[in-house]
């Protein structure tokens, strides 16, 4: 083995290990935007870097989520057991928020999502 | 420069292993409707679009059906029986896949002791939870003793030639407690049957798995019952199916008590001591009907209750966000929120 051989060896099993972590590393790639369904159409998609409130029709009323610093969140909902809005910030690739019965849902949309579904 | 034959070989193997990294993501079809009073998810893995939208509009027809078939007090097939049971008269002839059913009805009915029945549809309707829970209400006591007096269970159910009939005219047959795992299940076979070979089908948050990506697990993310964000994140292969059952499902407050709708036949009224209980199966109505049979466990009897009905991947939820996770399951999952109550691991029932 020459002295370049032993230079490329080195130098390439330090690349695979320092893009270890980024190549094979746990999944979940950025947030880009959030998609609003109403029903079953989709209502609108805002990127996640503009705040603003988007209100959402439904057979119950009025849904309002707010965008915000990267995330999303159902700020209020009609529905009388509110689980769309205990749901929280919305700010990983994959995660959703069901507001029942008003038929709206949130979701964070974003290459490599986290999640393939979520359970409730 | 030139390389010797080991540093070729090496070279080419490093060459691959960062090919590997940049394989990109299958795509992935996803399809969302209404069904079953809930948003229903059909994820499809490396199909084209055409194939994927068409199988899951056929899992969409086969979940409407079901809907109109089982609804307690619809117009359908277990709507007409519960009718003629109340009147006392044996219903019309029932179907193959209920009988079917319920003869898996009774079994668990047996394995939990009776805590787990579909024989308690009156005692549903009288706290107002046969529809989406938005019609909650406490009901009269004499209304809870009267129907606890005769308390029903699938025992009391006899078949004549395909018909149904009881002479306890306070059984009221309601399926919602192993029915979504029965036609999650049947979507699933529908998908196969179809030439799908990796999908999610998810049922207003219950879920069941085929196959699984190219070159991973599905990821899932369990929602917290009472907090925000994501509570633990799971992996989890092929053919395998997910149910909780929790307090805040359907539920009202009254007079400051919160009332849900896993009501525990022995004394009427909801069950307490837990918030959740999660299920990991490969049997997705088995995975249903134990999540809400360690529900009304409790935290004191829930072990006993999982090793009677073979489940062993558990998470449970305390009120005070205290997590219970079996060693199975926490080989499967990964907290994402730590309570202040703890994380508490059991070996497997």
């Amino acid at each position: 083995m020459t002295w370049t051989d032993r230079l490329l060896l080195i130098t390439a099993v330090a690349g695979v290990a320092a893009l270890y972590p980024w190549l094979w590393g746990e999944r979940g790639g950025e947030a880009e935007a959030v998609r609003i369904w109403a029903g079953e159409e989709e209502y609108a998609r805002y990127p996640l870097d503009q705040p603003r409130r988007v209100e959402v029709p439904g057979p119950l009323g009025t849904t309002v989520v707010e965008i915000a610093e990267g995330g999303a969140r159902v700020i209020a909902d009609p529905g009388p057991r509110q689980i769309c809005v205990r749901a929280g910030r919305l700010d990983t690739p994959g995660d959703q928020a069901l507001c029942l019965p008003n038929r709206v849902t949130v979701e964070i949309i974003g290459a490599d999502p986290r999640y393939d579904s979520i359970h409730y | 420069m030139t390389l010797t034959p080991p540093m070729r070989s090496l070279a080419l193997l490093l060459a691959l292993l960062l090919l590997t990294a940049c394989s990109s993501e299958e795509p992935q079809h996803r399809e969302r409707f209404y069904a079953m009073g809930t948003l229903v998810e059909v994820s499809i893995l490396g199909q084209p679009e055409r194939t994927a939208s068409e199988a899951a509009d056929r899992v969409r027809r086969l979940l409407e059906d079901y809907q109109a078939r089982w609804h307690p007090a619809g117009d359908g097939e277990l709507g007409r029986i519960n009718r003629a049971l109340a009147a006392g008269e044996p219903g019309p002839p029932a179907s193959d896949e209920l009988l079917d059913l319920l003869a898996e009805g009774r079994e668990l009915e047996s394995l939990t002791g009776g805590l787990f029945s579909p024989a308690i549809g009156k005692l549903i309707r009288l706290w107002g939870f046969e529809g989406d829970g938005s019609e909650g209400r406490v009901p009269e006591e004499t209304a809870l003793e009267d129907w606890l007096a005769d308390r029903p269970t699938l025992a009391a159910l006899r078949q004549e030639d395909g018909r149904l009939a009881s002479d306890n005219r306070k059984l009221q047959l309601n399926l919602g407690g192993y029915a979504k795992g029965h036609s999650i299940g049947k979507a699933i076979e529908h998908l196969r049957e179809q030439g799908i070979s990796r999908a999610v089908v998810n049922v207003g948050g219950d879920l069941v798995t085929l196959g699984q990506p190219r070159d991973r697990r599905w990821r899932i993310g369990i929602r917290h019952p009472h907090q925000e964000g994501i509570i633990a994140s799971l992996e989890i292969g092929s053919g395998t199916a997910v149910f909780t059952s929790g307090d805040y499902e359907r539920d009202f407050e009254h007079e400051g008590e919160h009332y849900h709708h896993i009501l525990d036949p022995r004394t009427g009224r909801p069950a307490r001591g837990l918030s959740a209980a999660t299920v990991v199966h490969d049997d997705p109505v088995r995975a249903d009907a134990a999540s809400t049979a360690l529900m009304l466990a409790g935290p004191e009897d829930w072990p006993a209750m999982a090793r009677r009905l073979g489940v062993t991947r558990v998470m449970l939820v305390e009120p005070d966000g205290r997590i219970h996770l079996t060693d199975s399951m926490a080989a499967l999952l990964q907290v994402e929120q730590d309570p202040e109550a703890g994380v508490q691991r059991w070996p497997d029932p």
